[in-house]
């Protein structure tokens, strides 16, 4: 009995004095992570739209699935110094290889690009989606645009899915924003 | 006494190396060795984590019951690991984020277990010491050697700029799995080779 009560003590005593120095980290590294999670969202808003000035979160299109499975996270409204408005929708798409979360710009009824956050495709091949010589072509192109690899999206060699995943996912994701966002605000 | 010090310190870098020796904890090798960048990461977090836990071991061992030694083992090991995690998390970002979660399952390395239980648990601070010296630059000569190989033949490129001219079609099978085992196997086979040749 005296056994066991010795190495539970001991097993707590030494369970706190951990918990409580994390707890010690955790509050001066914390806000420095908060910070750097913004930092990483405004650098990726600010390369789909480099003349923004501002950008609010719209709470009412948090965590939303739409068509083919499509997980909207969340949408920033973005404001021009000339009063009008942009929308980037972050969204999770089912690629080739996992799960790709990217950041999708939307103005009027045209993509204005496509920024890609985290991806598990194939390397060299499917990562090419991050490059820009792929993601310039879905800058300023018409929503009513088909999307198609091959026919208006030149797709990349070697990644046909990873290609039509993504274009799939902007037409997809811009129905939504032409349905809901754009048609709801204007 | 002293001859003694130093061989726990150099067993490690070779002679029971704990990539090509002992071959524990294979897994985050194969994974974070694929960029020169991430191996240095992880050789930093690594050793970061297994001196501290081998020394904190050491330091307690006397006052560590024997039925309870896993879970505070495990406590000693987390501790620094969730550390390392906040730490890169808040000042490296890109760095966290190309390792994902290679650095939190450092926690469950069996390195890190292996060492704390085969020798910190029974030797003295000193001797600690010069083990986990050992065995951190032992495990990361091993992965940064494997990264350069790696990234260099498998993308071209040596921390993240290109080196080899855009002629050179990548052996991209190094950067799976599998072309990181080939690597691992042929440096077992040199090492093994050099061994046998001294004894």
């Amino acid at each position: 009995m005296k056994k066991i009560i010795k190495s539970g003590l001991t097993v707590f005593i030494i369970a706190t004095i951990g918990a409580l120095l994390l707890a010690w980290v955790y509050s001066f590294t914390n806000p420095k992570i908060e910070e750097q999670k913004f930092l990483s969202i405004k650098n990726a808003i600010e390369e789909i739209f480099p003349n923004q000035i501002g950008f609010d979160e719209m709470p009412e299109f948090k965590n939303k699935i739409i068509e083919n499975n499509i997980n909207i996270i969340t949408v920033y409204k973005v404001k021009f110094e000339n009063g009008e408005f942009g929308f980037v929708v972050r969204a999770i798409y089912s690629g080739y290889g996992g799960k790709v979360e990217s950041l999708f710009g939307y103005q009027d009824k045209k993509s204005k690009g496509v920024y890609v956050l985290e991806h598990s495709e194939t390397p060299g091949l499917g990562s090419l989606i991050t490059s820009k010589d792929f993601t310039k072509q879905f800058i300023n192109k018409n929503l009513s645009d088909p999307f198609i690899p091959k026919q208006d999206v030149q797709a990349i060699t070697g990644a046909t899915i990873s290609s039509k995943t993504i274009s799939n996912a902007i037409k997809t994701i811009g129905k939504f924003y032409l349905d809901n966002i754009y048609g709801g605000k204007k | 006494m002293k001859k003694n010090i130093f061989k726990e310190f150099t067993k490690g870098l070779a002679k029971e190396n704990p990539i090509l020796i002992i071959m524990l904890g294979l897994c985050s090798v194969l994974a974070v060795s694929t960029d020169v960048a991430n191996a240095i990461g992880m050789s930093l977090g690594f050793s970061f984590v297994l001196i501290i836990s081998e020394l904190l071991v050491s330091i307690f061992r006397k006052i560590i019951p024997n039925e309870v030694r896993i879970p505070i083992f495990l406590v000693f090991i987390a501790v620094p690991t969730t550390i390392v995690d906040l730490v890169m998390k808040a000042y490296f970002p890109p760095l966290s984020k190309s390792m994902g979660v290679f650095i939190p399952l450092i926690v469950v390395n069996c390195i890190v277990l292996g060492r704390v239980e085969a020798f910190a648990y029974k030797k003295g601070v000193l001797e600690t010491l010069m083990d986990s010296l050992g065995m951190a630059i032992g495990y990361s000569w091993v992965i940064i050697l494997l990264s350069i190989i790696r990234e260099v033949l498998g993308k071209g490129t040596f921390l993240g700029l290109r080196v080899l001219p855009k002629a050179y079609l990548p052996m991209s099978i190094l950067t799976f799995p599998p072309g990181g085992f080939f690597l691992i196997a042929v440096f077992i086979a040199i090492l093994n080779g050099i061994l046998n040749r001294r004894s």
